[in-house]
């Protein structure tokens, strides 16, 4: 997935955006309001880590911008205030999930990707596809009594394939998952990693759509 | 059963009281000067009789009729409230009424009044016949009519003295209610009520404690505003550098391989959650 994350505090923020990424996830660090605004308007993200105090404003606000513009990425809410009032203004605004600081980063990667799977419109972490039952919560793939081992990238394009089953996604959207901003992307970047999953779980497995993208069957 | 202690209460009994006391003492004044009052015109009645009755028992004495008794009948019978005897001037009992003693223990000294046994006499003497009269009360009229002056002033006490005290708790509360709103508003202000007072007119009584309750409800405020901005800044202030450091020594440990630097991280982690918990004990302490 490709992840915004919005922290004004540069150690708490280096270690989450180090974790996510370690996940296989592509995070994007903002630390001001309207750095977050304008990677909001320019990028699809697929989930918003956000702080709520932050220099140049409250994230609240730009939540409450964010679905008044009408955007249904998930956002899940990281602060240090954890009055009632606060989480209740923070979910009435339109946040999925609320992180009181300081918490876990193990509990923050479960909550992330069960937010995830939420908007996939399967919350079940368990999903077949084709002959392999895949633990979208564990990041475990099994094709009958074998696992199967994948990159954090390679997991990074299946999973996004999967959450989207049986439709195309496209070329771009699986490109924005795999880098953030600033990184290089080598033209032939998703082909290499399709390739790679074909011959780890089947050759099936992945549908190209030739001038549209990939799909997973359901 | 214990009275509570209340001010109205107190007021209402003491209050009470005082008119109760106020009302005995002023009738006891008018009891003394209505016997004083009565003393004087029973003993006028007295003194009018004797003088009336002398001449015409004198009357009787000088030329003898048939009238003699008729006029104790007369005058005393019709009276109902005294008798007489006349004496000669050696003390001699020479008329006297049916209910009159039959001698004097000694001739009164002179004219006026004075007590046979326990009845109040008036003696009244002519000094050409040496002659004299003593009018004697034979009823307790004097007693009566002061007993029931006494109960005329003190019965309508006793039934107006509950309705006198209903009217005082009644007038009490009326004027006490100002104050009884004032401390339903106050009551109703607490921790999680502190707005202003409401902007009665209280009586000048109470205009400076409502002042003073509505200025220390203002300092409250600001002081538990301070309190809960200061616990929210010290929210954030405390638990993201501790949430950073602890981030931080999770990606460290998430690092791969088992080196020396595991077991002394995982430390860190362990007193970094110590510290977390123990910055929010203190939090929840500050906490309104």
């Amino acid at each position: 997935m490709r992840i915004l994350l919005v922290e004004d505090d540069q150690v708490l923020g280096g270690a989450i955006r180090d974790h996510v990424a370690a996940t296989g996830h592509s995070v994007d660090w903002m630390k001001r309001v309207d750095d977050a605004e304008a990677a909001l308007d320019g990028v699809g993200y697929e989930l918003v880590l956000l702080d709520l105090n932050l220099p140049d404003g409250r994230g609240l606000d730009l939540l409450r911008h964010l679905r008044a513009r009408g955007s249904s990425v998930p956002v899940i809410i990281t602060t240090a205030q954890d009055q009632i009032g606060v989480r209740i203004e923070g979910l009435n605004a339109g946040a999925d999930d609320y992180l009181v600081k300081p918490f876990d980063l193990s509990e923050m990667s479960a909550r992330v990707a069960a937010v995830a799977r939420r908007y996939s419109g399967n919350p079940a972490p368990l999903v077949t596809v084709g002959a392999a039952q895949v633990n979208l919560a564990t990041k475990l793939i099994m094709q009958g009594e074998e696992s199967v081992t994948l990159t954090q990238r390679e997991w990074a394009v299946f999973e996004r394939l999967i959450s989207r089953r049986g439709s195309v996604v496209s070329r771009s959207e699986l490109e924005n998952s795999l880098y953030e901003f600033g990184a290089e992307i080598e033209s032939n970047a998703v082909e290499v990693y399709i390739s790679r999953l074909r011959k780890k779980l089947g050759r099936k497995t992945i549908t190209t759509q030739r001038g549209l993208g990939y799909r997973v069957d359901k | 059963m214990k009275w509570p202690y209340s001010i109205a209460l107190r007021l209402a009994i003491w209050l009470s009281v005082g008119t109760c006391l106020l009302w005995l003492g002023a009738a006891a004044i008018s009891t003394n000067v209505l016997q004083h009052e009565l003393a004087e015109s029973f003993d006028e009645g007295l003194r009018q009789s004797a003088y009336r009755l002398l001449p015409l028992a004198l009357h009787d004495l000088w030329e003898p009729s048939e009238h003699a008794l008729p006029i104790a009948a007369t005058e005393g019978a019709a009276a109902g409230s005294f008798t007489y005897l006349v004496y000669d001037s050696t003390g001699k009992v020479v008329i006297r009424a049916e209910d009159a003693p039959q001698v004097l223990s000694s001739i009164p000294s002179g004219d006026g009044f004075l007590l046979i046994g326990n009845r109040r006499a008036f003696a009244a003497s002519d000094h050409r016949s040496g002659f004299g009269i003593v009018v004697l009360e034979t009823s307790n009229y004097r007693g009566e009519a002061l007993r029931d002056a006494i109960g005329a002033l003190f019965w309508p006490l006793a039934g107006l003295l509950p309705l006198g005290a209903a009217g005082i708790w009644f007038a009490v509360r009326l004027a006490m209610s100002p104050l009884e709103r004032l401390r339903r508003e106050i009551a109703e202000r607490g921790g999680a009520n502190l707005s202003p007072l409401s902007n009665n007119k209280h009586p000048v009584e109470l205009a400076p404690i409502a002042q003073e309750v509505a200025a220390l409800l203002v300092r409250l405020k600001s002081a538990m505003d301070i309190e809960r901005e200061f616990a929210a800044n010290s929210a954030h202030e405390l638990r993201t550098p501790i949430a950073g450091a602890l981030a931080q020594t999770q990606r460290l440990a998430y690092e791969p391989g088992e080196h020396p630097a595991q077991s002394r991280i995982r430390d860190i982690e362990s007193a970094l959650r110590n510290l977390s918990h123990l910055s929010e004990k203190a939090l929840a302490t500050r906490s309104p």
